[in-house]
């Protein structure tokens, strides 16, 4: 499949009248939005509120979406307008905090919004990250190779199977492991993260 | 119950790497299969160091309760717009038009035939010259004849305010903005 393929299946089928396809496209981005509006929003029930807010605005704009662009691009900037208005509502703008979607500055921003998160947050996205590298660590070779390629390099199924001398199958069938596997090993550190 | 190839298919699929998509389409559809692909798509958002937030907070529960009552998204704009253009409109539905401009048209004339052999003190032509109207006195008081000056009626009067869009100049050839 060609890049953002999946996107676009999915979309087609929302726009088909398939409601429960657009569920699926807000499964699969709902917390990358979250990182991006919480570049722009320090309190997580408020960068949940935007989200919620960008999901619902994208489902009702998604009948005149062309699919000239990428799926996701069309979802930031919905996002990033969304999080801009409920700072303007709300008058809380962060000091530095650029308004403008396109803003080159937005690295700067982060970096400043990551110095006001809290202790606590910042604690348990340690805590995350490290069990994470723990759990990939732990991984038998091969399924760590795998999933090391996809998620740090990004290389495409094909690219690893060639790298890694196997079928694009047993690629498939080594990142889902690999997932699996470290899934078990970071899900009590996950259900700690969603009760704080 | 759905096996590791399922699975892995899923899986797949989160990466646009999916073999058989009418099949991962037909997994999704389940609950089952949503299961999976929550989870996957959770421990992949885990693995790239995105946010957890939205899915601490229930972020996608939310929203399709939310979206519960929502009318269902259609196709594009634009695709219906080049199905309109493309074919040709039916026979029956040329004629049925041509029906309806009839009838409105009769409908006018009957109008004015109406108009202009109404009674003192209805209405006016509609030519855009002078009218007269007068009103008999009543048990002999009052009475008047009124002269004014009729123009045609160029645009229906609504009771609806204008929009701000209605009231910007338009240059009828200005290029439609995209």
């Amino acid at each position: 499949m060609s890049e953002k393929a999946s996107d676009k299946e999915l979309v087609l089928r929302v726009q088909a009248g398939d409601k429960s396809a657009f569920d699926l496209l807000v499964l699969k981005y709902q917390n990358k939005v979250a990182s991006l509006v919480g570049r722009y929003l320090r309190e997580p029930a408020d960068v949940a509120d935007v989200c919620q807010e960008a999901f619902i605005k994208a489902y009702r704009g998604l009948g005149n979406f062309r699919g000239d662009s990428a799926f996701y691009t069309w979802l930031y900037r919905i996002a990033v307008n969304a999080a801009v208005n409920h700072i303007a509502t709300r008058g809380r703008r962060p000091q530095g905090t650029s308004l403008d979607a396109d803003d080159n500055g937005l690295s700067q921003t982060v970096e400043r919004l990551h110095e006001l998160a809290s202790p606590e947050r910042q604690a348990s996205t340690d805590e995350l990250a490290q069990a994470i590298r723990d759990a990939v660590a732990g991984l038998p070779e091969d399924l760590r190779t795998a999933i090391t390629l996809r998620e740090y390099e990004g290389l495409a199924y094909e690219e690893i199977a060639t790298v890694m001398d196997c079928p694009i199958g047993t690629v498939r069938s080594r990142i889902f492991r690999a997932r699996e596997a470290i899934e078990a090993k970071i899900e009590p550190v996950l259900f700690a993260s969603a009760e704080d | 119950m759905m096996n590791e190839q399922d699975q892995a298919e899923l899986s797949a699929f989160l990466d646009d790497e999916a073999a058989d998509v009418a099949r991962v389409c037909a997994l999704l559809k389940s609950e089952q299969g949503r299961a999976v692909w929550a989870r996957q798509c959770q421990i992949r958002d885990a693995l790239r160091g995105e946010s957890t937030v939205a899915s601490d907070h229930g972020v996608a529960d939310k929203v399709r309760l939310a979206l519960a009552d929502e009318p269902v998204v259609f196709a594009p704009r634009k695709a219906a717009k080049q199905a309109s253009v493309g074919s040709p409109v039916p026979r029956h539905r040329q004629f049925a038009g041509l029906a309806l401009a009839a009838t409105v048209a009769g409908v006018a004339f009957l109008g004015l035939t109406q108009v202009d052999q109404g009674p003192p003190g209805q209405v006016a032509d509609a030519q855009g010259s002078t009218a007269t109207m007068t009103f008999p006195p009543v048990n002999g008081i009052g009475g008047a004849v009124i002269e004014s000056d009729v123009r045609p009626v160029t645009r229906l009067v609504t009771d609806e305010p204008e929009s701000l869009d209605s009231a910007v100049d338009t240059d009828p050839v200005a290029p439609a903005q995209p």
